[in-house]
């Protein structure tokens, strides 16, 4: 056993169902404040950082601290998500393929039908005066984005939906209902791919179909691995980060009014959602004996970075448990940080740009439901994931 | 002033570009950064203050402002 404390991680679990909106935010600061990289002995054992500088030099240093596997444990049936659980060199040649798509520009281009989008998931329920606002906008606002941008049908989106939450969040729990979700996405987008290389078109889709690396295909591996990261990253991570901001939201009128009646502080105020919200925990493993913050690791150590801790840091962030609207600067690691630095970053930002524009718009005030329960969403992606409003009905502005 | 970025730090995150747009585009898919109209800038009170708050919230610590 160490000297340094970290036995006190011993407990550790980011999949413990003790864990709950109401003390999650408590629990990163403790863990934290006991020491910044504590060991855990879940999942086969496993550190688990919660530092600020400490994550930070970690993503600096992705030829020590692979990101494969990015999961603990392993989603079933798991192949090398790609590009984010390539190693360099390789890791560029893969997310080459897909940075225009991705690209701060290609992103400016969703703004507008974005905000066409929202409305009309707002059109939806505005005249209801009542909704689970996280099924309403949380869920299907994501999908809507994570599709168009990819080439896939929305009319799938069930689908989706139900293999992304399978596969996250089941896969520590029920191997077996998990391990069939990754299989019938392989399926899916196997026979998707199949047809962009006879129909190619303008999408994400039609360029796996036909990349190479070196001039060479992608392997079926390696196409699914795509496939599976695309897929899960753009719904999954997105839901539950709206999640959490619609639930802060319902619950702070002031927040509500400010944010209202000033939308130039809008991109400022999505900055500290996320860095207060970030909804991934990622995993590391180290490929060296190595040694990060007095902290020695062992050639295959299993790292777990709490991201959510990491952007509480005092070090790093002052006053950092309270939320500041106008925090600046504001260098959270909510998209990780360095080579992995999250390829859809762009696109979620303006996401929940519009999203906070044209719901406090046209809703100005909601709040909670009476005696609501809450529910917050484990392991690595984590958040709220039931917020149930009352509010004034509203109009329809859609036909 | 020069406003100078470390080409070999920036990632792409895009807080310079996104919050001083001023000073900062986006130069390629990736989103790296590039200083508008060269690393050479006027000493304008206000574009220093821009540039020195870019810096500040640059997540890479890639750049450097002189003066």
């Amino acid at each position: 056993m160490a000297d340094n404390g970290v036995q006190k991680y011993s407990e550790y679990d980011h999949h413990d169902p003790d864990i709950t909106l109401e003390n999650v935010h408590e629990s990163w600061d403790n863990l934290r404040r006991q020491c910044p990289i504590g060991r855990s002995d879940a999942y086969g054992g496993m550190w688990v950082v919660t530092g600020f500088p400490e994550a930070n030099e970690i993503f600096h240093k992705p030829e020590i601290f692979s990101s494969s596997p990015l999961i603990i444990p392993p989603f079933p049936q798991a192949l090398r998500m790609v590009p984010v659980e390539v190693d360099p060199p390789d890791h560029l040649r893969y997310r080459t393929l897909v940075a225009t798509p991705f690209s701060p520009r290609r992103a400016e281009r969703y703004e507008e039908p974005l905000r066409i989008a929202v409305n009309q998931l707002i059109d939806n329920f505005i005249e209801s005066g009542r909704c689970d606002i996280y099924d309403t906008l949380a869920i299907p606002f994501p999908t809507l984005m994570g599709t168009t941008m990819l080439g896939l049908p929305n009319s799938d989106a069930a689908k989706f939906e139900e293999w992304t939450h399978r596969i996250i969040h089941m896969s520590a729990t029920d191997m077996e209902v998990a391990g069939e979700a990754v299989i019938e996405l392989y399926t899916y987008f196997y026979a998707l791919l199949e047809d962009r290389r006879e129909n190619p078109v303008d999408d994400v889709m039609s360029i796996l179909a036909e990349a190479e690396v070196d001039g060479v295909k992608l392997t079926d591996e390696e196409l699914m691995g795509f496939c599976l990261l695309l897929l899960i990253a753009s719904i999954d991570t997105s839901q539950k980060a709206i999640g959490s901001m619609l639930h802060q939201l319902a619950t702070d009128p002031e927040l509500r009014h400010r944010i209202a009646a000033d939308p130039s502080q809008t991109p400022t105020v999505v900055e500290e959602f996320l860095r207060y919200w970030a909804p991934v925990q990622p995993a590391r493993r180290a490929v060296v004996d190595t040694e990060v913050g007095g902290v020695q690791f062992k050639e295959g150590d299993q790292l777990l970075v709490l991201l959510g801790a990491a952007n509480l840091d005092e070090r790093e962030f002052p006053s950092a448990c309270q939320f500041q609207p106008d925090r600046t600067p504001n260098r959270h690691l909510t998209f990780g940080t360095s080579i992995h630095r999250c390829l859809g970053s762009h696109i979620a930002r303006i996401e929940l740009r519009v999203l906070l524009d044209e719901l406090l718009r046209r809703i100005p005030d909601f709040e909670l439901e009476e005696g609501a329960e809450t529910e917050w969403s484990k392991g690595q992606v984590q958040g709220v994931v039931k917020v149930p409003i009352r509010f004034t009905p509203g109009q329809r502005e859609g036909a | 002033m020069r406003v100078l970025i470390d080409d070999g730090r920036c990632q792409g995150h895009g807080r310079c570009w996104s919050t001083e747009p001023q000073l900062f585009e986006p130069k390629d898919d990736f989103g790296h950064s590039a200083v508008l109209g060269g690393e050479d800038q006027p000493d304008d009170p206000d574009l220093v203050t821009r540039a020195e708050r870019a810096a500040e919230a640059c997540p890479e610590r890639a750049i450097t402002v002189v003066i």
